[in-house]
């Protein structure tokens, strides 16, 4: 494969001279800062004043059009929904799905196609309308290229159909014919309108009998003398046979109808039969397939595709797909060789006519700006398990390439890292790393959005990141002085030291002075296992039971912290955790990578402890509120 | 197939609200206000689903709403509710809270007052997660703990309850013009007198061993004691405030944050509920067949179709549904309302025949119920949770 | 690629290092006047500087943030011979309503006998840990015991290099397969034979970091070293600067015996190097995901690399000043999104990880 070798882009960044100083830089979540500096100083005070400028600079520019937004969130819908196609569904059914869903993502480039093209011609900024004026033939070129790999893959209509399809396909992108037609028709004499023969042979081109007969019959009835000729034309292009695939005639069949009424134009040509009028000549001309006289209307057909098209349906209406590429390359080489040589669209739909889907995909990635089109359409040819009967050994891992690609770019952006995800989740091999990486560094402005985070965190337990974006909150809230939130987020965070701390914090400022906890006993007097609980507190505190003992007195009162009611208040609580504080402070936590089971055992224990104290506190501090309110 | 349309609008929705339609029109709500959170630039919008809006080109289906104006909003919005015809008030995450004037003429919007800061630490800016009008009062909640009464044309604040939480504030609601309810992201229900001079709530309500966040609370629009409250797992509570500090009912509704609940205001035995997990579902407490049903039009299919047929208990009053609270004894029904989704739906707003929804996905839903617009539609199968879903072809855009 | 804005700085003297926060949304810069400036990003996308503040006595090298679960805090290390932490304190004045916020410093690390030359934190789940190093050889670790007291912190480990370092590296795999991992650089051209590349690692045993490596065919100075993300994989990614950029992969190879005491053997491969710079490179530094690797050089551009789907590097985008002024030279000037131009609509980067300098209007299909 070979590789197209392109100099990179140079941007230029204002008011650094580069042949004296250094640029210095670093990488943002969307962007990457730079500025003037000198490397190797060596820390005497420099001569010169810096630049005083920091610059920003960003990517990709296309994420930030709020139309093409439009794009990324309703393909995102598609995506997600081809993701869920069940392997398990007959591969016929399939097949349809797979065209309905190509055509959906196609319905959602036209419309921000229109919308574009709308807002190109309303706007008064002509910076702005070239710009947007741009995005329309690049959507507008990805349409094409997009509708010819589903006629040609997805579809893979076999010969016969196959015509039908690249007429289909060449009708909608050579729309500018029906808008010439009804300004012809509509004016005051269609016959002897400028464009009127233009519209009748662009008819023709595209094989579109019926309406070229209907604007043929204007000039017949203005010209009485050539009535016969006008008729007979008119019979040839109504008896046009039209191959079709749901109908009872086979293939055969109708090429031998086709090749009758082939020789039947071919006898009138020879007949001479439109001698006399250079435009009826050149229509039967065409309907034999005449290159040449095909190659003069040049002007009419527009691009060799089209002319490709045409000469097949009059040439080679039964077209195998196999046979295509032969008749696409020769088409180009007549077609361009007046011009320069092939752009990077016509190798494109080369590619495409030669069946080379991984060179198409490739020369779209060089090509184009966005990775939505390369990784939207390569998502959904792998879907068709096209990849790898293609035999690319990377199969697989080129679709992921791209969707990880195409996600990361999503993550540059300030809104669209939601969508990011889905993208990411259906990464198999570096998906959940991608995701782990960026979502920990999406700003968290506000709990609300926090929240979100952690939801999509917590629905793929990434436990790490949970931890993380939990411990940031509880860090914030403990700055601001917000205790109760402070301690929510820890006891989220499964932070038990951190929601230790707080829980003091909590007590100094909301309990002092401390009430004897002995006072607490009475309040709880009838209960037994309250009294349970508060003998055994009382069999720490006041130093009743030796030191050795108090883990098993503390693991004793697990089952009390567990219970759905409060049994410990919230100064007991304190107490406890005084207690295990007391107990554990003379030991260094061993390194949970030694693999000593006992003091595995006893670390754990003392975490749960701290957890379930912790937990205890936060449900203690809301009953009492409650009782006292 | 699809079941309501969508309209994409290039920012994130936080918030969906329909003007108020005057008692005196028999019109159909046909404006509504958007916010916008987490973009750039966030936005307070003005939609017109009906005709006084920019005319319309070509073959746009009727009913799609149309920009009228928009102004841009310091902050995402995290609430956003009028006070009256022409007047929002907003509350952002830097705290502030601003009434916006819509004039109606020159379909403007400007800032009628500001008050920056309303919400805030010792240092940094603490959102403003919530706010509700009784006009001319606005009552706002905050991260920090804050409650503040503010009169719509009176710059300063009449009141403000520090420290009225020691977690986050979530949302706020009024149960009559002198007493609102907050819920905390404790789990908690607090109602808060403002005749009371004292910073404490006259009452507290909370699930005892349970300290799931609340997010959302709507009141019953005729029973001012029962309220509706989502939490972070999704479950629907309905409370009495009268009566002890237990919830009445509880139903598992959603698999993520339920971010609002609203009953319907005139059809109080519907109830609408959205959520993180990116459903939408619509609550209908059987009662008797015979009351004409809510976004149930002359046909009889429509996007949410019934999925099962409650045993009509005639007799029951329009509450008693809710407070049974039992969906599995089939006096609940419930129904989605949206495509499979896979963002959150953050808001939602019922009027009359008329329901609004916003989503992280960038889009609006609107679902405008007459008679003579429904076809007989039919959308897919029973879900596990006995609700329907509202299928659609994968990848189905409109 | 395009100038979205420009921030003046305001900084007496040239600037030595910007530094984002870990959510990019401040951002600290520090310079030869000494001082160590903080700008937060306005909900509008402005940047304001909200701290400015003289932290040392000499040119300040670098300036890092400390992840956020430590809460709002910055290292600084400089000419001085020393190293600071810096931690932002809420105060009761209303100065954060007039845009300033107060930033105190926790403690000063006086170790070194020379400058010192960078500073890093280590990743985060090894506790707040801080690592210095200096022009006198040494690497030092120090570590805050206590995350609710930072000006406590003690010295743990001292590595001695034997040659004067220039920059440092922490691996950031957190698996635990793989113990802490440090990279060290050497700008030493005094000897010209020897490594310049010295990897050191934590042995459980011995409490102690070892070496492991040296990489013995990067003997030109090193000015900066980068670790990649590690992607879960079972090898690390390293870029350094040198007279060129070079990007190495380190696989460690498990030893039969599989004895914990013994340190990892590494096998060194080269996956790349680029000698686009002229000379010599300064700086590297990859993206969050790795898929991208920055380089600055002396040929005064800043050179953007990335890696196909078959592993192959190329050259994808050059950042170059060119001299002019700079427009709204009073302050920010506006986002250039619309003049950014269709220039930007070009491209950047490629499936093949080349860059298509060609006009979309090639682009257009023969209707328009």
């Amino acid at each position: 494969m070979e590789e197209v070798d392109v100099e990179p882009t140079t941007t230029p960044i204002p008011g650094i001279d580069f042949t004296q100083k250094h640029l210095g830089f670093v990488w943002g979540p969307g962007d990457i800062l730079v500025y003037e500096t000198k490397y190797g100083a060596t820390g005497a005070a420099s001569v010169d004043q810096g630049c005083p400028f920091v610059h920003v600079v960003r990517k990709d520019e296309d994420i930030y059009s709020p139309i093409l937004r439009k794009l990324f969130n309703e393909s995102h819908h598609i995506f997600v929904g081809l993701q869920k196609i069940k392997e398990d569904v007959p591969s016929k059914n399939k097949k349809s799905q797979f065209v309905s869903i190509s055509k959906n993502y196609r319905s959602v480039i036209r419309a921000c196609m229109e919308e574009l093209q709308q807002v190109a011609v309303s706007t008064r900024d002509a910076t702005l309308a070239t710009q947007y004026g741009n995005q329309v033939s690049i959507l507008l070129a990805v349409e094409l290229i997009w509708n010819l790999c589903e006629v040609l893959f997805i579809e893979a209509a076999p010969a016969g159909a196959l015509q039908l399809h690249l007429l289909d396909w060449v009708r909608l992108h050579k729309a500018d014919v029906d808008e010439k037609a009804r300004e012809v028709l509509q004016s005051e004499s269609p016959a002897e309108h400028p464009a009127y023969w233009d519209v009748a042979i662009s008819y023709v081109l595209q094989g579109r009998t019926d309406e070229a007969r209907q604007v043929l019959v204007k000039q017949a009835s203005l010209q009485p003398a050539a009535r016969l000729m006008f008729k007979l034309l008119d019979s040839l292009l109504m008896k046009m046979p039209v191959y079709n695939p749901g109908g009872n005639q086979t293939l055969t069949e109708f090429d031998v109808k086709w090749r009758h009424w082939r020789e039947e134009c071919d006898r009138c040509l020879q007949d001479n039969s439109f001698a006399s009028n250079r435009h009826l000549e050149a229509i039967c001309k065409i309907l034999v397939g005449d290159e040449d006289t095909l190659l003069e209307y040049k002007e009419l057909l527009g691009t060799w595709y089209h002319f490709l098209v045409t000469r097949l349906l009059y040439s080679h209406p039964t077209v195998k797909p196999t046979e295509l590429h032969y008749y696409a390359q020769s088409s180009m080489d007549m077609f361009l060789e007046t011009r320069s040589g092939p752009e990077p669209l016509d190798s494109i739909l080369l590619a495409a006519f030669e069946f080379d889907i991984h060179q198409v995909i490739k020369d779209c990635s060089i090509a184009l700006n966005n990775w939505w089109f390369v990784a939207h359409l390569t998502d959904l040819l792998d879907h068709c398990k096209l990849l790898q009967s293609h035999n690319l050994h990377f199969g697989s891992n080129l679709r992921e390439f791209l969707l990880l690609e195409y996600g990361a770019g999503l993550f540059t952006h300030h809104s669209l890292w939601q969508l990011a995800v889905g993208y990411f989740d259906h990464c198999p091999e570096f998906g959940r790393v991608y995701l782990e990486l960026q979502i920990e560094r999406v700003p968290l402005d506000s709990e609300r959005k926090a929240l979100k985070v952690l939801r999509i965190c917590e629905e793929r337990q990434m436990a790490e990141q949970v931890r993380s974006i939990c411990k940031i909150m509880a860090k914030r809230a403990l700055r601001n002085d917000r205790l109760g939130s402070a301690l929510s987020w820890s006891i989220r965070a499964k932070d038990a030291a951190f929601a230790t701390l707080i829980s003091e914090r909590f007590l100094q400022d909301y309990c002092t002075p401390a009430p004897s906890y002995r006072e607490f006993h009475k309040l709880y007097g009838d209960k037994r296992f309250v009294e349970a609980a508060t003998l055994l507190l009382s069999l720490m505190t006041a130093k009743i039971a030796p030191q050795s003992f108090w883990m098993t007195l503390l693991t004793d009162a697990l089952p009390l912290l567990e219970q759905k009611q409060v049994i410990f208040s919230a100064d007991q609580t304190y107490e406890l955790m005084h207690c295990l504080e007391e107990l554990t402070a003379g030991k260094t936590i061993p390194n949970t990578d030694h693999p000593m089971q006992d003091e595995d055992v006893e670390v754990t224990k003392v975490e749960l402890l701290r957890l379930a104290l912790a937990r205890n506190l936060a449900q203690a501090i809301v009953k009492e509120g409650t009782v006292d309110g | 197939m699809d079941c309501i349309n969508a309209k994409f609008v290039s920012q994130k929705i936080s918030k969906t609200r329909w003007r108020p339609v005057s008692s005196a029109s028999l019109h159909q709500p046909d404006i509504f206000a958007t916010g916008s959170w987490d973009n750039e630039d966030n936005k307070v919008s003005i939609w017109s689903i009906g005709e006084h809006g920019v005319s319309n080109m070509d073959d746009e289906f009727e009913g799609d709403p149309q920009l009228l104006c928009e102004y841009k909003h310091n902050g995402d919005v995290l609430d956003l509710q009028f006070l009256d015809q022409e007047r929002i008030a907003t509350a952002s995450s830097t705290g502030a809270v601003t009434i916006f004037r819509h004039h109606q003429n020159s379909q403007t919007l400007s800032v009628a007052q500001l008050w920056d800061r309303a919400h805030h630490y010792p240092c940094d800016d603490a959102p403003c997660t919530g706010l509700v009008c009784n006009s001319p009062e606005i009552v706002t909640i905050g991260e920090d703990g804050r409650i503040n009464l503010f009169r719509a044309d009176h710059k300063g604040i009449l009141r403000t309850i520090e420290n009225a939480d020691s977690s986050t504030i979530h949302a706020v609601t009024f149960l009559r013009t002198t007493e609102v309810l907050t819920v905390n992201s404790f789990g908690q229900l607090k109602l808060w007198d403002f005749r009371q001079q004292s910073n404490e709530p006259s009452q507290i309500l909370s699930l005892t061993g349970n300290r799931v966040p609340l997010h959302c609370v709507d009141r019953h629009p005729n029973q001012q004691h029962i309220v509706a409250t989502g939490g972070q797992d999704g479950m629907l509570c309905l409370w009495d405030v009268r009566q002890g500090t237990m919830p009445l009912s509880m139903m598992e509704a959603h698999s993520a944050e339920m971010w609002e609940v609203h009953f319907h205001p005139s059809n109080t035995d519907h109830l609408f509920t959205c959520s993180e997990d990116g459903s939408l579902l619509h609550w209908e407490s059987s009662t008797s067949s015979s009351v004409p049903s809510f976004l149930q039009g002359g046909r009889n299919t429509s996007a949410m179709s019934r999925s099962t047929v409650a045993p009509g208990d005639g007799n029951q009053s329009l509450t008693s549904g809710w407070l049974s609270g039992d969906s599995s004894k089939g006096h609940l029904e419930t129904t989605h309302m949206l495509p499979s989704q896979t963002l959150s739906v953050n808001s939602l707003d019922v009027l009359d025949q008329c329901l609004v929804c916003g989503t992280d996905g960038e889009a609006i839903y609107i679902n405008r119920e007459s008679s003579d617009e429904i076809e007989s539609r039919d959308c897919g199968c029973t879900d596990q949770a006995g609700a329907r879903r509202c299928e659609e072809e994968p990848g189905c855009t409109n | 690629m395009f100038v979205a804005r420009s921030i003046a700085a305001d900084h007496k003297d040239l600037i030595h290092d910007v530094s984002y926060d870990f959510h990019g949304r401040r951002m600290a810069t520090c310079s030869s006047d000494q001082s160590v400036k903080v700008w937060d990003k306005s909900e509008a996308g402005e940047w304001n500087c909200t701290a400015s503040w003289k932290t040392h006595s000499g040119s300040v090298w670098r300036v890092t943030w400390a992840h956020p679960e430590f809460g709002q805090v910055l290292a600084s290390c400089s000419f001085d011979r020393t190293a600071a932490v810096w931690e932002e304190i809420v105060g009761e004045s209303n100065d954060k309503q007039r845009g300033q916020s107060h930033w105190i410093k926790r403690t000063t690390l006086v170790d070194s006998r020379t400058s010192v030359t960078d500073v890093k934190f280590a990743p985060k789940h090894m506790g707040l840990m801080l690592t210095t190093c200096s022009a006198d050889g040494v690497v030092r670790i120090y570590e805050a015991p206590d995350v609710m007291n930072l000006s406590q912190w003690s010295l743990q480990h001292e590595i001695s290099c034997k040659l004067s370092c220039s920059c440092i590296s922490w691996n950031p795999s957190s698996s635990r397969a793989h113990p802490p991992m440090i990279a060290v650089g050497s700008d030493d051209s005094s000897v010209t034979y020897a490594g310049k590349v010295q990897i050191y690692e934590y042995n459980e045993n011995t409490r102690k970091y070892a070496k492991v490596e040296t990489l013995m065919t990067v003997t030109d100075p090193v000015h900066d070293i980068a670790f990649a993300p590690n992607l879960g994989r079972s090898f690390h990614v390293l870029a350094i600067a040198t007279k060129d950029v070079r990007i190495f992969k380190l696989i460690p190879l498990r030893a039969e015996t599989a004895s914990l005491a013994s340190p990892t053997r590494l096998e060194v491969q080269i996956v790349a190097q680029f000698d686009n710079h002229n000379s010599q490179v300064w700086r590297v530094s990859w993206n969050i995901t790795s898929t991208l690797l920055a380089s600055s050089g002396d040929d005064g551009c800043v050179r953007l690399w990335k890696a196909n789907y078959m592993g192959n590097w190329k050259c994808t985008g050059i950042l170059k000043g060119d001299g002019s002024p700079v427009n709204g030279s009073a302050g920010q000037s506006g986002a250039l999104t619309a003049g950014g131009g269709t220039g930007a609509l070009a491209n950047q980067g490629s499936l093949n990880g080349t860059s298509a300098g060609r006009k979309a209007a090639q682009l257009v299909p023969g209707v328009m």
